[in-house]
């Protein structure tokens, strides 16, 4: 599954819900268990409400995912905003994203603001 | 949640399965008495003997003394919860004929009861009963005004939300690990598609059902006391002041948990296994946290 899956959502809490769901639904057929595929979906949550909170009115959200061969999923989260600035890595929501994935980054181009995450299949372990 | 007893128990309680998570812990951890204190609901007519009253007052006693250990404090307020669960009964039955299963009446007003029994201040020369009634009611209430969750999470998905929940625990029992949808759906002998519907059916429901609980904590403070020294460190995150008083409005159960998740490191699956609760549990707390964190900061 090379071809990345993109959506187009309004930017609007209501909507967040097929960004969710299309996540869960490319999880499931890498194989994340339900501990990391459920991290992810808490991650993709944040990301979005993150980038509705800075989106110019009446914009949209674009979610990109691509799964790489390795059970590796990079979603991309981006949307215009006024400030075009990236948001703080010292905050709360930073802090919680990094701890639900393996990888965030944040880039601005003009004011395009994207928000890249990156998790994997592999590595869980519950000590039972 | 391998115990096939306990499960029938919770399944009695109410096939919506609302599992607020003292409502589980209380049920799981006794059920033979859960259902023994159900039975004679009429109890409440007669009078309580003077044992019954001390044994209460010693309970909250326990519950409320910050020198025990947690696992006491736990201990007192099950049975507390569990001595009065007649009253809820007694009041869920004056709902019974408004559309609503008799048994998820009484499983929402025990919400309410556990709430009371958390907020309640021996101090203060009230009866338990009539200071808990307001707030079962009250919970009760809610449920009907809540109703809408229901109609649009079919009853499909609702049971879909049940057997995923069950099933991941059982699989993560039998494996040490997570599973995958793939196992989940081969276990469920159900469509990998089916175990997607059924997970966002369970956030559905959390959102709607939990999100009304929001706000209705403001003796948090008391019940932070349970927390003890295990406040998150919130030594590098900028907006710290901001987050204090957010986490301490949160109910005591949530703010561990993340605590846990985001400051300590663990998995949801530790972290389900540590608290004896469900991973799919643990995850819609989280969720619900999260996002009554966000909307405090936004409101800042």
């Amino acid at each position: 599954m090379t071809t990345p899956i993109r959506l187009t959502i309004p930017a609007s809490p209501q909507w967040v819900v097929l960004i969710r769901t299309a996540t869960t639904a490319v999880c499931a057929r890498l194989d994340f268990s339900m501990d990391r595929l459920d991290d992810l979906r808490l991650a993709v949550d944040e990301v979005a409400s993150l980038l509705i909170n800075d989106a110019v009115p009446d914009s949209v959200i674009e979610c990109e995912l691509l799964a790489g061969e390795d059970g590796r999923l990079d979603v991309t989260l981006s949307t215009h905003t006024n400030a075009g600035v990236l948001p703080p890595t010292n905050s709360f929501s930073w802090t919680v994203l990094t701890a639900l994935v393996d990888d965030v980054t944040a880039t601005v181009d003009a004011d395009r603001l994207s928000i890249h995450l990156r998790a994997s299949a592999s590595e869980n372990t519950v000590d039972a | 949640m391998s115990d096939e007893s306990l499960i029938d128990a919770s399944a009695a309680a109410s096939d919506l399965d609302l599992d607020v998570d003292a409502a589980e812990s209380v049920v799981d951890a006794n059920d033979a008495d859960v259902v023994a204190a159900l039975v004679p609901a009429q109890r409440l007519g007669s009078k309580w003997s003077d044992e019954d009253r001390a044994r209460e007052r010693e309970l909250f006693n326990i519950a409320a003394d910050p020198t025990r250990s947690n696992a006491e404090r736990t201990v007192a307020r099950n049975e507390l919860v569990t001595l009065h669960l007649p009253l809820v009964h007694f009041l869920a039955r004056r709902f019974r004929d408004r559309g609503e299963p008799l048994d998820d009446l009484v499983q929402v007003g025990t919400i309410g009861l556990i709430n009371a029994v958390d907020r309640f201040d021996t101090e203060r020369g009230f009866e338990f009963s009539s200071f808990a009634t307001p707030t079962i009611i009250g919970e009760i209430k809610r449920h009907f005004r809540d109703k809408g969750w229901a109609i649009r999470v079919p009853r499909r998905a609702q049971e879909l939300r049940m057997m995923l929940s069950q099933a991941t625990a059982e699989l993560t029992q039998s494996s040490g690990r997570s599973p995958t949808v793939r196992e989940l759906a081969a276990h469920l002998k159900i469509t990998e598609e089916e175990v997607i519907d059924g997970i966002e059916a369970a956030a559905a429901y959390s959102t709607t059902s939990l999100d009304a609980h929001v706000g209705n904590d403001e003796d948090a403070s008391t019940i932070a006391d349970f927390m003890g020294d295990e406040d998150p460190d919130l030594g590098n995150v900028d907006d710290r002041e901001a987050l204090r008083p957010l986490l301490a409005a949160l109910p005591a159960r949530e703010r561990q948990i993340l605590g846990m998740r985001f400051f300590q490191g663990m998995t949801q699956g530790q972290i389900a296994d540590e608290l004896n609760i469900s991973q799919m549990h643990v995850s819609r707390l989280l969720a619900k946290s999260l996002a009554t964190l966000r909307e405090g900061m936004l409101a800042d």
